[in-house]
């Protein structure tokens, strides 16, 4: 074991995963990358929380560091009392602790995408229901299309008796997943993934795009342009569709 | 004891080689190939990452709060306040542990290092327990929580809280009549020296570690089971009774999400009975894969195996008797 070269650094291990763990979640906050996962409204606790263990860990790690013959350094004749255990700092450290490496790496792996159509076709789809049965006017911009989201339509075509929906054509983004339903073999459900809380909780929302005019490949995030075609299937359609591929945004999740 | 094994074996090996480092460069060689294979691109896989990294970042908050306040009760408290600040009949203290638990604005993930630390420091195991199963669940954030995710139902907040404070309490007197409950030996540790901002931030590291690795685990097999298993069995029974009931408690077991933010959950559960969502809501706090792999951490994996089992059964009852009753 001696022949590997010792980091003057490492005071102790738990300090270091400590601060790994600190330093990568502050990545996720400044970055952005969270919002890949939990609610945006998380980002500010995520920074806060990141910090701080950092800052602990760092002014352990500092002053750990000027002792090494002395009391911080005094792990090497203690290792090897087998059941017993060893007492002072840096001790007691589980062999699962090693495993905070892992959401780092997981993070690494990671490509840019997030949930998809797999965990889309793994769950039922129903958003809560709401009392509301008024609903503003959809603003529609200046090629004539109004900009929604899929949990708008959702909620419009089942509870908006004024049918707000089929005023005007719709503009709307979501990912590609597989339709089993459909007869054309262009067409896909247009999913989004809602979430309470983080990509554990994710329900996805759905709507029928009815009549794209190529096939689009699973898992491609998609504008699509169409009109609402009314409930197919239980689900709202969209017909006339046209679609863009766009990159994955920044908030995956409604 | 085995987890002592395995801290000494990783004791051994940390020494010299500086662990963290070695195994940075492991797990990193490893994310190289799964990406230049293209693995960690299917659907699967990616499913796994993703809700994963979810579980732990969103406990992450969360358990850093809880372990700085865990850290400050083993430093920077008179070590017998706790001790005399409870009834001393067992049976007085459970109740008023559990109740104390409103004091708490965090989730499960903070309560379980504290809880640990609280036994240490010599308060009741039963009152500590019934703190760690009320806390996560009656707590002010939670309740505003609830309240917010069901608006016009505030049956689902007062069923929350007698639900899950009946659990605790229950719980509580239960394991009174059982056998003592030591924290796992690595919790009592710590440097008498040493000022007490350097005592208080060695407990804080010691118990993030600590209660992080099993975090860690915990999500591992939140991940494993919501990639294995598809929601779509767990919806397909809702509505039908009792085993509704049962298939939101299951849910809520391996979904592992924080209590802050199940009830979002549950409302979006809208096809399933008030009592299996209520079920859902006092179950989730109280057990989940990454709670229960804390509390391995925290009080020993013969405990953990044997309360979390009970915890379950004394919370779906609690909550369908609440659920009847409300309803």
């Amino acid at each position: 074991m001696k022949r590997f070269p010792r980091l003057r650094l490492a005071g102790s291990d738990g300090e270091l995963l400590a601060f790994l763990s600190g330093v990568n979640i502050i990545g996720v906050a400044i970055t952005g990358r969270y919002r890949s996962f939990v609610k945006p409204s998380m980002g500010i606790w995520l920074l806060m929380s990141g910090i701080l263990l950092t800052a602990i860990s760092t002014l352990k790690l500092l002053r750990s560091q000027p002792e090494p013959d002395g009391h911080g350094d005094h792990e090497g004749h203690e290792g090897h009392e087998g059941l017993s255990h060893s007492h002072g700092h840096a001790h007691g450290i589980p062999a699962v602790a090693a495993l905070l490496v892992l959401p780092v790496a997981a993070l690494f792996v990671m490509g840019p995408r997030t949930l998809g159509s797999f965990a889309a076709s793994r769950a039922a789809t129903a958003p809560p229901p709401i009392d509301q049965t008024e609903f503003v006017p959809l603003a529609a911009g200046p090629d004539g299309a109004a900009e929604v989201t899929l949990i708008d339509v959702w909620y419009r075509a089942n509870y908006d008796e004024k049918n707000s929906l089929s005023r005007q054509p719709l503009r709307m983004i979501g990912f590609v997943a597989p339709d089993p339903d459909a007869e054309n073999p262009n067409a896909f459900l247009l999913t989004r993934f809602r979430i309470g809380c983080c990509a554990a909780d994710a329900l996805p929302v759905q709507i029928r795009i009815l009549d794209p005019s190529a096939r689009i490949a699973a898992d491609q995030w998609v504008e699509v342009s169409g009109s609402y075609a009314g409930q197919v299937k239980q689900l709202p359609a969209i017909r006339n569709a046209t679609a863009r591929f766009i990159s994955v945004p920044d908030d995956p999740f409604l | 004891m085995s987890s002592t094994e395995i801290d000494a074996q990783v004791s051994d090996e940390g020494r010299d080689l500086t662990l963290p480092t070695i195994l940075v460069a492991g797990a990193m060689a490893i994310g190289v190939v799964l990406r230049a294979t293209g693995l960690s691109y299917r659907p699967g896989v990616a499913n796994w990452i993703t809700v994963f990294i979810a579980v732990t970042i969103q406990a992450f908050p969360f358990l850093v709060l809880g372990v700085a306040v865990s850290g400050a009760l083993a430093t920077v408290l008179p070590p017998d306040l706790i001790r005399r600040a409870l009834p001393r009949r067992s049976a007085l203290a459970v109740p008023v542990a559990g109740l104390a638990g409103v004091a708490l604005p965090g989730c499960e993930c903070a309560s379980v290092p504290i809880a640990g630390r609280l036994v240490a420091g010599g308060a009741p195991a039963p009152a500590a327990l019934a703190f760690l199963l009320a806390a996560p669940a009656i707590n002010p954030v939670v309740l505003i929580a609830t309240a917010v995710a069901f608006p016009g139902r505030p049956a689902f907040v007062f069923g929350r809280f007698a639900a899950s404070l009946a659990t605790a309490v229950i719980v509580g007197w239960i394991w009174t009549r059982r056998e003592r409950v030591t924290p796992t030996e690595s919790r009592l540790d710590h440097d008498p020296s040493g000022s007490r901002f350097s005592r208080w931030s060695e407990a804080v590291i010691g118990d993030f570690v600590h209660a992080g690795g099993y975090l860690i685990l915990g999500a591992a097999t939140a991940a494993t089971l919501q990639t294995v298993i598809p929601r779509s069995v767990l919806d397909s029974v809702a509505g039908s009774g009792v085993l509704a009931v049962i298939a939101l408690a299951v849910l809520a077991v391996i979904l592992a999400v924080c209590s802050e933010a199940d009830a979002f959950v549950a409302a979006g559960l809208s096809q399933f009975s008030f009592t299996a969502r209520l079920t859902f809501l006092v179950v989730g706090p109280a057990v989940d894969v990454k709670l229960v792999a804390m509390q391995v951490a925290t009080f020993g994996r013969s405990f953990a195996f044997r309360f979390a089992p009970l915890t379950f059964a004394v919370a779906v009852l609690c909550a369908s008797v609440t659920g009847a009753v409300l309803s």
